[in-house]
């Protein structure tokens, strides 16, 4: 699992501050980068929340689906790019025409936008689905621009004379595979190395920080259960008392009905019972 | 009544024991009742967080755990209650 969230990680300050340290605007910023919609009165425990259940989604998610999405959609990712770069990148997609686009990646994308579509749904009933999602303002807007788009190709240039971009194939960002030799050359002695070791200390403190809330979650969760053996443990004790107490009540009822029925019994022979009466009288 | 022994020592005894026990009963369910309400207190503020989790703890409860000594219980209350409806 650290292995994978280290493969995830992507530039920015916030990356080196734990999640819940992060101010509400912040974290706001961090939740509508990776996509997320929230309400305006969000507060910090639902915006962790949200981000916690989006991370989870995307360690879920195939990089090679997420990577299929920014491919079909032209965006500038590189091939080794994490899945949060990635994400990153597909929250700002706006594209509704989903032809070229992979099924892995449809179903990737519509699990993004938060769309209850089930695992081996169709592709037809996943784009329908899509397009039912989309807000009516944005819907609006698309259909204006391409109308806007169309009057103004028509207008500027020839019919035919302008390639179509999006038949060129698609080529990933190059790679920055530079060594520190040439990184120093081209940026300087402080800045090649500062980037290379401030890269290389986000990935770490972002790895670190995930594996101790890995850890905290697994000792709250035996925690949890400890509890739950002990809360079992004091419920028994209490019943075992009841069920002393009812024993004991129990013998007593005997011992009473034993003694009852011995003083009845002593009671229909009625001589017996009359001696110390009448002993009493005669004494003075 | 009288008896050979003088006053019913054991009627006696009976009525001690119900007044007795049932005395100690009240104090002990009204401590228990009055420290679990009393979350005020402003030295704990981690206190009634503890008592929600502790509630939620008990709500998790599987009565199947303790169905055995559910029925012992009933059976013994039932016994019981069968006793007391035979004394006159």
């Amino acid at each position: 699992m650290s292995a994978k969230m280290s493969q995830n990680s992507s530039q920015g300050t916030h990356l080196t501050a734990s999640l819940a340290q992060l101010p509400l605007d912040e974290l706001k910023a961090h939740a509508a980068s990776l996509g997320i919609g929230f309400g305006r009165d969000a507060q910090h425990g639902e915006l962790l929340r949200l981000i916690r259940q989006r991370q989870e989604l995307l360690l879920d998610l195939d990089r090679q689906a997420l990577l299929d999405i920014c491919v079909w959609a032209r965006r500038p990712v590189k091939k080794s790019a994490g899945k949060d770069a990635l994400a990153r990148e597909i929250a700002s997609i706006n594209k509704m025409r989903f032809d070229g686009l992979s099924d892995p990646g449809l179903s990737a994308l519509c699990r993004l936008r938060e769309l209850d579509v089930s695992p081996g749904a169709e592709r037809g009933s996943m784009i329908r689905a899509l397009k039912k999602a989309e807000p009516l303002g944005k819907y609006i807007t698309r259909k204006r621009r391409r109308l806007m788009g169309s009057l103004i190709n028509k207008l500027v240039s020839a019919p035919g004379s302008e390639p179509d971009g999006d038949k060129a194939e698609y080529q990933f960002l190059p790679e920055d595979d530079r060594s520190l030799k040439r990184r120093i050359e081209e940026e300087g002695l402080v800045g090649g190395i500062t980037r290379k070791i401030k890269g290389v200390a986000d990935d770490y403190v972002r790895e670190k920080l995930d594996e101790i809330e890995l850890r905290i979650d697994r000792k709250l969760d035996e925690i949890d259960a400890r509890l739950g053996e002990w809360r079992d443990r004091e419920i028994r004790n209490r019943l075992r008392i009841v069920k002393i107490t009812l024993l004991a009540s129990i013998v007593v009822a005997v011992l009473s009905l034993g003694y009852n029925q011995v003083k009845r019994l002593t009671g229909t022979t009625g001589a017996p019972q009359e001696v110390p009466v009448q002993a009493a009288t005669e004494t003075p | 009544m009288e008896s050979l022994a003088g006053p019913d020592l054991f009627h006696l005894f009976r009525r001690s024991l119900v007044l007795v026990c049932g005395i100690y009963t009240l104090i002990i369910t009204y401590r228990a009742v009055s420290r679990w309400l009393d979350d005020g207190d402003p030295n704990r503020p981690g206190q009634a967080r503890i008592k929600r989790y502790l509630t939620a703890q008990l709500l998790r409860t599987r009565m199947g755990t303790f169905a055995s000594d559910l029925l012992q219980i009933a059976f013994l209350l039932v016994v019981l209650f069968y006793l007391i409806t035979l004394h006159p």
